[in-house]
């Protein structure tokens, strides 16, 4: 089990699978927003939508175990995080994510990791992404809601949005 | 964080607005004054979003290859130049050619990203060099403005996202989403917060748009201004008073087509088009939403004609979303001001003019009308002219060869009104000066018209034109309609129509987008959209390499697949370089704008050695 704690992060970035247009917006936050890396990776799906695919910050890493530098950390606020002067590039860790959130496209020889907008997050803000989205389909809501609520992706699901368009 | 300035985005008509802000997640950028884009920014019809090309707003502004200096391109050498010496070089030579084939030798384009004082600065110099000829530099944009002023419809405007909102029923034609993604959650929330709206997207193809289209009318290539004049047809049908002016004339011009004919032609089915004229004109408020997002489309005038003419009949509200961020702005100031003159050239007149030699000198300010438009027409005037000056922001084509290039301010670094689609005009406020020696077009358009005071004998310059009658529209949408019948019949086999992809590649290749970090990112290469049984039939894969050939040129792209697209269609982004080179346009004589209807192609696969 990873140092730190999961407890500490609240809320989590949900994706509305039936409002996301795939304009990339949430991409390009990202890039302009940590200086040109982009942490954010488009999904395909079936070439015809594209859905942003953000780090879970998971509860057991699968990236923080592979990573021979130790260059990923759970930080004080409970994101996995990577240090960026650690990181050899070495690619264990995008192999390793079960999601696939890291490109494998590195950017100055280090793996683009989604710090969850740390900075803002800390200071009471939203993530880029989030505050970008230009369909309202990214929201960045409590853990316990983002769960239990129908109204997030599940309940969207169900409407058979992503059928359509596959 | 600290609020420096709010600006508002310079990539398309929404009128976004963003805000600069010292942050500490762009430590890095040194050469910016300040650092990094917040995409809260209130007030904006955004409401705190930002699509990908605004994200980049701040990119432009201190773009490493941004224009700083005046040059003069003299005997094939560029060198740089100071300001005095490329206005007088400008004045003089003007002066030459005016002295020699009087002030009609000489044509001024203006952008889409020109303040409307500079389009009105712009109308003065014309005047001052006593030429007719000065329109909008931007093709989309040109043919569906100049559609919309021949109408003479005067739909509600969409005056605020609300209002989007609160919509019952919305049609969308074009690909709103891709061209001003911005839009999309509005338009989303009028769909969502209540099922039983109707969001309907007109489109051949199932576009970003269309996606989310409920229903989705599929009509035929070219069929979206049949489908709307059926639409129209039935709505007129369903007297609403106070009927439009021109719903008498329309009504007998439309009865020359039966309904089902008209239906037929659109591929869109009549009961489809009847449901939705009836929920646009039923209760509660009810939107038609344009994009000029069409790329080579058939009389985009005659679509936006249609388009506002229904919103009208039906009372719904109409929005005209453009691509240039002030192309209405810059056209109603001209207009006001009697450009192009009855007898002055349209943007594509104009260059045909250039090409042919009637017209000496092309003056362009804040476009590249080399990179904006199909075909090559363009090229070919900008290479014909004996003097072409040039304001620009980055390089691109028109910069590389014209003989006087004078570094140009962009949205954010000057000051001026602008008109977005939705809500009143807008004064922007310069949020940092612009790089080197880079000036607004409006000191260069004022320094221009001073120095070139009117030559007496130069003739006065013409009021514009009156918008069409009824009669005379439809009579032009008979036309179109019994040419695209005979069109139909005359494909070869194995010709395909070659329509502009709507995806976010065209959003990609717009004037200042292509060279932004945007578009590596999200495109890095053009392709060529083919439908599975296409690609079997020319026994390729996803990604492998195809030759397309038209009338006018050839190119090799690499494929991509798309279940949806109709049969005997392929799409490719037609601003990209290589694709550009494919297209043609045609000029209406009558709407005297663009036409950029799909080209006929040839695809084949590469063999072995281009393969590989
Ligand atoms: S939360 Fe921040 S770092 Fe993570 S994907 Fe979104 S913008 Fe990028
Ligand atoms: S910004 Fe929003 S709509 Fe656009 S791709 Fe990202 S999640 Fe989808
Ligand atoms: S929708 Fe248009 S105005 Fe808004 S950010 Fe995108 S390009 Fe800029």
């Amino acid at each position: 089990m990873p140092s730190g704690s999961a407890q500490t992060i609240r809320s989590r970035i949900v994706l509305d699978l039936d409002r996301c247009t795939g304009c990339r917006a949430c991409g390009a936050a990202c890039h302009v927003g940590h200086h040109e890396q982009t942490n954010l990776v488009p999904g395909i799906v079936a070439d015809v939508a594209i859905l942003p695919v953000h780090c879970r910050h998971c509860e057991q890493p699968a990236c923080l175990a592979a990573c021979p530098r130790a260059a990923l950390y759970r930080d004080e606020h409970g994101f996995v995080r990577r240090s960026e002067l650690l990181c050899i590039g070495c690619h264990s860790c995008a192999v390793a994510c079960p999601f696939g959130v890291i490109p494998d496209e590195f950017k100055r020889h280090v793996a683009p990791k989604c710090d969850l907008c740390v900075d803002r997050v800390a200071a009471g803000g939203v993530p880029r992404c989030v505050a970008t989205c230009t369909a309202g389909a990214l929201s960045f809501v409590e853990l316990q809601e983002s769960a239990e609520s129908p109204e997030y992706v599940g309940g969207r699901i169900r409407s058979r949005t992503i059928l359509r368009r596959a | 964080m600290t609020t420096d300035a709010i600006a508002i985005c310079p990539f398309c008509s929404m009128g976004c607005t963003w805000r600069l802000v010292r942050d500490a997640g762009t430590r890095y950028r040194a050469e910016a004054p300040v650092a990094a884009l917040d995409y809260t920014a209130r007030g904006g019809p955004n409401r705190g979003s930002l699509c990908g090309k605004g994200n980049m707003a701040l990119e432009l502004l201190t773009h490493p290859n941004r224009l700083e200096t005046p040059l003069l391109r003299l005997a094939g050498e560029s060198r740089a130049a100071g300001w005095d010496e490329a206005l007088g070089h400008v004045v003089r030579r003007l002066g030459e050619i005016r002295a020699r084939h009087g002030g009609r030798s000489v044509g001024l384009l203006l952008g889409s990203g020109a303040s409307s004082e500079e389009a009105a600065a712009a109308a003065r110099l014309a005047r001052a060099i006593g030429t007719p000829h000065l329109d909008l530099c931007a093709p989309a944009d040109h043919a569906l403005t100049r559609g919309l002023e021949l109408a003479g419809a005067r739909p509600a405007r969409v005056e605020n996202v609300e209002q989007i909102d609160a919509m019952r029923a919305v049609l969308v034609v074009g690909d709103l989403f891709t061209l001003a993604p911005c839009a999309a959650k509005p338009v989303l929330d009028a769909r969502y917060r209540d099922r039983r709206h109707t969001v309907a997207v007109l489109a051949p193809t199932r576009t970003r748009t269309a996606w989310f289209g409920r229903p989705f009318l599929r009509c035929d290539v070219n069929g979206e201004a049949a489908a709307l004049a059926a639409m129209l047809a039935l709505a007129l049908e369903r007297a609403q008073e106070p009927a439009p002016a021109w719903a008498a004339e329309a009504r007998a011009a439309l009865a020359r087509w039966p309904l089902p004919d008209l239906a037929r032609r659109s591929g869109v089915a009549l009961e489809r088009a009847a449901a939705l004229a009836a929920a646009l004109a039923g209760e509660g408020e009810a939107g038609v939403l344009l994009a000029s997002e069409f790329g080579a489309r058939a009389r985009l005038d005659l679509v936006a004609a249609l388009a506002a003419m229904l919103a009208e009949a039906t009372g719904a509200r109409f929005l005209a979303m453009l691509e240039g961020p002030n192309s209405a702005g810059v056209r109603a100031v001209l207009r006001a001001e009697g450009f192009p003159g009855a007898d002055g050239h349209t943007m594509p007149e104009l260059l045909e003019a250039v090409v042919r030699g009637d017209v000496k000198a092309l003056l362009v300010f804040g476009s590249d009308p080399v990179a904006v438009s199909p075909g090559s027409l363009a090229a070919r005037a900008m290479a014909s002219a004996a003097l072409t000056v040039v304001t620009a922001a980055l390089p691109g084509p028109a910069v590389e060869t014209a003989e006087v290039v004078l570094p140009a301010a962009v949205i954010g670094e000057k000051a001026g009104t602008v008109l977005p689609a939705l809500g009143p005009s807008v004064a922007m406020a310069p949020v940092m000066p612009p790089p080197g020696w880079a000036r607004p077009d409006l000191q260069v358009l004022a320094a221009l018209a001073a120095a070139l005071a009117p030559d007496g004998g130069a003739a006065g310059v013409r009021g514009g034109e009156e918008p069409l009658a009824a009669r005379e529209l439809f009579a032009e949408l008979d036309l179109f309609l019994r040419a695209e019948g005979r069109e139909e019949v005359a494909v070869e086999p194995g010709e395909l129509q070659l329509l502009a992809e709507a995806s976010a590649t065209n959003a990609a290749e717009g004037l200042h987008t292509a060279q932004l970090s945007w578009a590596r990112y999200a495109h890095p290469e053009a392709r060529l959209t083919v439908s599975p049984a296409l690609a079997s039939a020319l026994g390729v894969r996803a990604g492998d390499r195809v030759r397309v050939r038209s009338n006018w040129g050839q190119a090799e792209l690499a494929v991509r697949l798309d279940a949806g697209l109709p049969e005997g269609v392929v799409t490719a982004p037609h601003r990209d370089p290589a694709v550009r080179g494919l297209l043609s346009w045609r000029r209406e004589p009558m709407m005297r704008s663009l036409d950029l209807r799909p080209d006929r192609v040839h695809v084949e696969p590469l063999g072995e050695v281009g393969g590989a």
